[in-house]
């Protein structure tokens, strides 16, 4: 059933950080040359250290610096990230005074790079009082700019920064807030990288999604933010629209904890649902974002998963991971941000470290090309558990 | 718009220590009759216990499948991740369980709850501190009053084992007065009517000090941390007590509140 025109959700502001830039201009400059931003841990301290990783490049310290929070604060990396991808989203949304803000930021380690600093006993950490989980993160985002009256945390592992853009287009449409800030963050820890590591699904090369040689995820870092709110509310306002948020999906593998079905069946449901919602056809999407991790599973799942979507009529399909690493729970909205610059500045970004299709499997875009006339792209985003999530993100008018 | 209506609640709670007053002394059910011994023993007991929730919410409800499954839960599955951190701490790097792992994440308990009913429909977990039941059961509410979900389980999960009572207490996270609790719970929402057991009529998120609706009828949050202990999920409590009271034929409506810590809500059942 498609969207009421007054109620179509509008993006009015977006900010991104992650292993290829802080903000959008450097993301883009970065996808538009294939430019990686995957290498060996520099910040983050662990035995783990020849594991190429997608690392933001600040440490906690810069990123408080340019934040302007003094360095006898402790705050999660998580929110550091989390709150300079959101300042970048809110400068150029610029809600008015009073509008009643909901900010939704989907994460799952949460503050575990301190937990983890108190659990090892690190010197100094014995200090660090407090619970550190996923919604003290999101409490710490709005505190750091206040105004919101409503905040949450989806924490579905790697779709989590989705599930944030679906509650947040919810929440709109049921006129419960006037503008929402959805998205997610994940900083790297130990126990992330090594969670990851001991499930066999780390390549100790660069990544390389949906190639025959392929052999695990970069675990990567980011956040972003999509501002979000009805056309009516923008247009009263004389909001700059950036893209529209026209479809969204949501479906559980019901497979395996962490692998997903052979027949991506809970990933076809997520982007067969995301079609319905925005009342289109699969003819009129011009470029997916596919989840594409690089594990040997997603990668299969999700070719089949396209194929019965698609068909024989597969548009540019890009995993962008092999630029960022794996965002985990922040992936979402990177890449929901990632495909909105798509559709604003004409271009399908590449598949670094695709060279050899497997049995199977699609054949992406290798390299980042022009493209003129996008007006529809999905964006995949898959989580343990097998939580599939699709959003569909349309061009501006 | 649909309205919203209460099908099965169930509760399972186990404070740290005995409460006074009236509390449900907690039974733990019989495991083997929801779960296979040998998929049971794999299993954390907050993954054990809001699995076994969810499918006695389901059996007193009706054997159907819901159309979603929702979760809130504040920590998430701490002993798996305590023995992360542990392993981390003692043997080092590389020493992490993928079992450990896989079950140390939030939505573990909806995914799981998901494989066992064969349900693919809507699958989310919220982690929004002491609102992370509310933002599972707001999620729902509204998604079944827009038409969107004809039904969908709701459960609110916490565990409290003795390395998180210590950190949280560390926090002053439990004043003088108040007992520690483990929480599973699961409510079956559906658009049904008939065979309710109530009405859910409201469900308010907000952050920071607002106006609540009042009601004859109110519980606080002390009024269940009182009778069921303190976690996260508590609400899930009050909830469960407000739909046992009206099904039990008390006059509604009845408000049951979360006091704001910046988080607060309101649910208002009827």
């Amino acid at each position: 059933m498609p969207i009421e025109a007054n109620k179509r959700i509008c993006i009015s502001g977006s900010g991104v950080v992650s292993a290829i830039g802080i903000g959008k201009e450097e993301s883009m400059e970065a996808l538009l040359a294939g430019r990686r931003g995957l290498e060996c841990p520099r910040y983050l301290k662990t035995k783990l250290n020849t594991l190429p990783v997608g690392e933001v490049k600040l440490s906690d310290g810069e990123l408080m610096e340019r934040l302007g929070i003094p360095s006898t604060e402790t705050v999660p990396r998580t929110s550091l990230m989390a709150i300079l991808a959101a300042e970048e989203a809110l400068r150029e949304a610029l809600p008015p005074e009073g509008s009643r803000m909901a900010l939704i930021s989907g994460t799952t380690v949460g503050g575990m790079d301190i937990t983890e600093r108190i659990a090892a006993g690190e010197p100094g950490a014995g200090s660090l009082r407090g619970k550190w989980d996923c919604g003290d993160c999101s409490n710490a985002v709005a505190a750091y700019f206040g105004g919101f009256s409503l905040v949450t945390t989806p924490s579905t592992a790697c779709s989590s920064a989705a599930n944030s853009l679906i509650l947040g287009a919810r929440l709109l449409q049921e006129g419960l807030v006037d503008m929402v800030v959805a998205g997610g963050a994940e900083c790297l820890t130990r126990f992330h990288l090594n969670g990851f590591h001991s499930l066999m699904v780390v390549d100790p090369e660069p990544c390389r999604p949906f190639d025959a040689s392929r052999a695990g995820l970069n675990l990567g870092e980011g956040a972003a933010y999509l501002v979000l709110e009805t056309q009516a509310h923008a247009r009263a306002r004389g909001a700059c629209i950036q893209g529209f948020l026209d479809g969204w999906g949501n479906a559980c593998d019901a497979y395996h904890q962490t692998a997903s079905s052979p027949d991506g069946e809970g990933a076809y449901l997520a982007m067969s649902q995301a079609l319905r919602t925005a009342g289109l056809g699969p003819e009129a999407i011009g470029y997916v974002n596919a989840h594409g991790t690089g594990t040997i599973n997603n990668d299969e799942s999700e070719s089949q998963a396209l194929k019965r979507v698609f068909g024989a009529k597969m548009p540019p399909v890009s995993s962008t991971k092999g630029f960022t690493g794996h965002t985990t729970s922040a992936s979402g909205s990177v890449e929901a941000v990632f495909c909105l610059l798509a559709l604003q500045k004409g271009f399908i970004p590449g598949n670094p470290g695709f060279s050899t299709p497997f049995e199977g499997g699609i054949v992406p875009q290798r390299e980042s090309v022009r493209a003129s006339g996008l007006e529809h792209v999905l964006c995949n985003s898959f989580g343990f558990g097998g939580n599939d999530s699709s959003i569909l993100l349309s061009k501006a008018l | 718009m649909s309205k919203v209506f209460v099908h099965s609640a169930v509760l399972l709670s186990q404070p740290r220590e005995a409460l006074s007053g009236e509390a449900c002394c907690f039974q733990e059910p019989d495991y083997r009759k929801y779960i296979p011994p040998v998929q049971a023993r794999r299993m954390g007991m907050l993954l054990k216990r809001s699995l076994v929730a969810a499918k006695m919410a389901l059996e007193e409800a009706s054997p159907e499948v819901p159309e979603a499954v929702l979760c809130g839960t504040g920590l998430g599955c701490m002993e798996p991740t305590e023995r992360i951190l542990a392993a981390l701490k003692e043997q080092g790097e590389g020493s992490v369980s993928p079992t450990d792992f896989m079950q140390s994440t939030h939505n573990t308990i909806a995914s799981t709850i998901a494989i066992h009913l064969g349900c693919r429909g809507y699958n989310c977990t919220y982690s929004q501190g002491e609102v992370s039941f509310e933002s599972a059961l707001l999620d729902a509410f509204l998604q079944i009053k827009a038409g969107v979900l004809g039904s969908a389980l709701v459960c609110a999960a916490d565990e409290m084992t003795d390395a998180t009572f210590r950190r949280l207490d560390g926090c002053g996270y439990f004043p003088e007065g108040t007992v520690a609790s483990a929480l599973s719970a699961a409510l079956v929402l559906s658009s049904r009517p008939e065979g309710a057991l109530c009405e859910l009529a409201e469900v308010r998120l907000f952050h920071g000090a607002t106006p609540l609706p009042q009601c004859a009828r109110e519980l606080g949050q002390s009024d269940y941390e009182a009778l069921y202990g303190k976690c996260p999920v508590s609400a899930a409590a009050g909830v469960w007590m407000a739909v046992s009271e009206l099904s039990a034929g008390a006059q509604g409506p009845i408000l049951v509140q979360k006091t704001p810590a910046p988080d607060g809500a309101a649910i208002i059942l009827g």
